[in-house]
């Protein structure tokens, strides 16, 4: 229970995949204009990664590496991630239609999320087995939602500020996020056993 | 004719600048651009991939069917960033090591698809092939500026060659994280203000 | 009434049959773009695949030639486990020249500051366990900072030689590159903990 704990502090504080590795920040910018769409936005990336971690982990180990093919790897892995997304909006189409059109064009963008695709990527780089693979997946995802979820709470404060003219927009909330990332980087270099 | 392919090209390069302008693509950009020669070795992958997968789909655009056409494309986009993968770790394996993840992520780079999409897709393969260039110099040129910035002021070289006095003292949150988002907002707030200028002017 | 449900039936089964004939055609499309893309795909990887094996061996190699030159190196099959949280064994060579055991190379991955691992060889004396010398082969440490304290043939990787495990602990950590050398001196002892498994082991024999 305690590895659990610690590979979930690493994934969401220590390695966070918006702050540290830099994955997943085009949807970091474009949904966190609100708070309900950036939670929405986060769960449903949620549920990608972990869904996408445990296909292309078999795929990899079971059909790929065995033959020699892991340069398929990207290919391979990208497709499932289509695939998932595309099951992903066919279900919120049908069951959650609000969250459907609030998320808008950026719901099948989750395709081109380079956290999806980055997280099936690291996590045969790191070489962990299924479990580990599903739950690193889980809490990557948990840390993306953390950090959209705090830059749309920045924002909402900001929206009625003075912002000078070039910084509107992209800019303020890019300087925003560098100060979100600098509150991250106390968590860096901590090496905890799981 | 020429003025057509000129507008292609400067388009790409400054106007609709991918990275400052269409604003895409910023996951690599705040990542590898924490030295020049990283910034120039991902603009270079992401320029030969854009020229490929551009000129690839606009030959195929008639046969590829409109409903599968996405899933097409990243399959075709991927087969050559899967290519300059294995170059780049046959040959450059330096710049494989510093760029790591970020070469197969070039695939989910929203820069090529969205030229796929909006231009390959629509044109024939010369044209395209001169907007996949021009866009690839587009994105190599804004990591290349965001990385000088970088590197001069975190490292204080360029290139890898010291270019400061002993004296300099760099910022060495200039090359972590929150140097890169520091950076870019900058340069893009920069780019909106001479925006503005140019659209007052008018 | 019974002609008109008859032509209805008749045109949704012409649809019916259009609509699988479209998915059979787009799916073959499909096919075709995929099998085009692993042509091409297998291709290049023939072509480098010697060249990339060829430059992962490379580095390896040179730094255990750096560490005892001349010698001839064994990689050994049961890799003992590493004590120190972060910190993941690779591989263990062991050194000989001319039949007599020189010592051991271990090769670890240890979490420095950023979030890729620190990839390091470090080479440790049969005699005494000291430690011979520590390669970095690749690290994404901090230009400046802790890449400085990794520099090769720099002064701080130059104090771990001929220490052993006692007197590593008076080595300093470098103020400002805490964890990158943290990361260092943990490797280095586990190192020379596994150097004393490995070589003890076979000496006491």
């Amino acid at each position: 229970m305690m590895n659990i704990f610690l590979l979930a502090i690493t994934a969401v504080l220590i390695e966070n995949f918006v702050f540290v590795k830099f994955l997943g920040i085009c949807p970091f910018i474009g949904v966190s204009k609100k708070i309900s769409t950036a939670v929405g936005m986060g769960i449903a990336v949620i549920f990608t990664m972990t869904v996408s971690s445990a296909l292309t982990w078999p795929v990899h180990y079971f059909l790929l590496q065995p033959f020699d093919l892991s340069y398929f790897d990207t290919i391979a892995f990208i497709l499932i991630i289509a695939a998932v997304v595309q099951l992903v909006e066919m279900y919120l189409r049908k069951c959650i239609p609000s969250l459907y059109s609030a998320l808008g064009i950026y719901l099948p963008l989750i395709t081109t999320n380079c956290a999806v695709l980055g997280i099936s990527l690291l996590n045969v780089t790191k070489g962990y087995n299924f479990i580990e693979s599903v739950l690193y997946g889980f809490f990557s995802g948990v840390g993306f939602l953390l950090a959209i979820v705090l830059l749309s709470l920045v924002r909402e404060r900001i929206k009625f500020a003075d912002i000078p003219t070039p910084f509107r927009g992209v800019p303020i909330v890019l300087i925003a996020a560098a100060i979100l990332s600098i509150a991250f980087m106390g968590f860096q270099g901590l090496k905890l056993p799981f | 004719m020429a003025n057509g392919y000129g507008k292609i090209f400067k388009d790409g390069v400054f106007f609709n600048n991918p990275t400052f302008v269409q604003l895409l693509g910023l996951c690599p950009t705040l990542a590898v651009t924490t030295s020049v020669f990283n910034g120039i070795g991902m603009g270079l992958s992401v320029t030969f991939v854009l020229i490929f997968s551009n000129l690839f789909i606009s030959l195929l655009r008639k046969f590829i069917p409109q409903n599968i056409r996405i899933a097409a494309y990243v399959v075709i986009i991927a087969g050559f960033v899967t290519v300059v993968d294995l170059v780049i770790k046959a040959f450059f394996p330096e710049l494989s090591s510093s760029l790591g993840l970020f070469i197969p992520l070039i695939v989910v780079n929203c820069v090529i698809l969205a030229r796929a999409e909006s231009f390959a897709s629509k044109n024939p393969p010369f044209p395209s092939v001169v907007d996949g260039l021009a866009n690839g110099i587009g994105v190599t040129l804004a990591l290349t500026v965001i990385s000088a910035i970088r590197e001069f002021t975190g490292n204080g070289t360029l290139l890898g060659f010291p270019v400061t006095p002993e004296t300099f003292s760099p910022a060495v949150i200039m090359i972590l994280p929150s140097g890169g988002f520091l950076v870019l907002g900058f340069v893009i707030a920069a780019v909106q203000f001479v925006q503005r200028k140019r659209r007052a002017d008018r | 009434m019974m002609k008109k449900d008859s032509s209805e039936t008749v045109s949704e089964r012409v649809k019916i049959v259009f609509s699988v004939k479209e998915i059979l055609s787009v799916v073959l499309k499909l096919t075709v773009v995929v099998a085009v893309v692993s042509m091409m795909l297998a291709v290049v990887n023939t072509l480098t695949r010697d060249r990339i094996a060829v430059n992962e061996r490379k580095k390896t190699e040179e730094a255990l030639s750096g560490l005892f030159p001349a010698s001839e190196f064994d990689e050994i099959d049961s890799i003992p486990a590493s004590t120190e949280p972060g910190i993941s064994v690779e591989s263990v060579y062991t050194a000989g020249k001319n039949g007599v055991q020189e010592g051991c190379c271990v090769e670890l991955y240890v979490s420095g500051f950023s979030t890729e691992e620190i990839h390091l060889i470090i080479g440790v004396a049969a005699e005494e366990y000291t430690v011979v010398g520590v390669e970095v082969i690749s690290s994404s440490e901090t230009p400046g900072v802790g890449a400085a304290v990794l520099a090769k043939n720099g002064d701080y990787l130059k104090k771990f030689e001929n220490t052993s495990k006692l007197t590593i602990s008076d080595i300093d950590t470098v103020s400002g590159a805490t964890i990158t050398s943290e990361a260092v001196v943990s490797s280095v002892r586990t190192a020379v903990n596994i150097a004393a498994v490995v070589l003890g082991g076979d000496n006491n024999g």
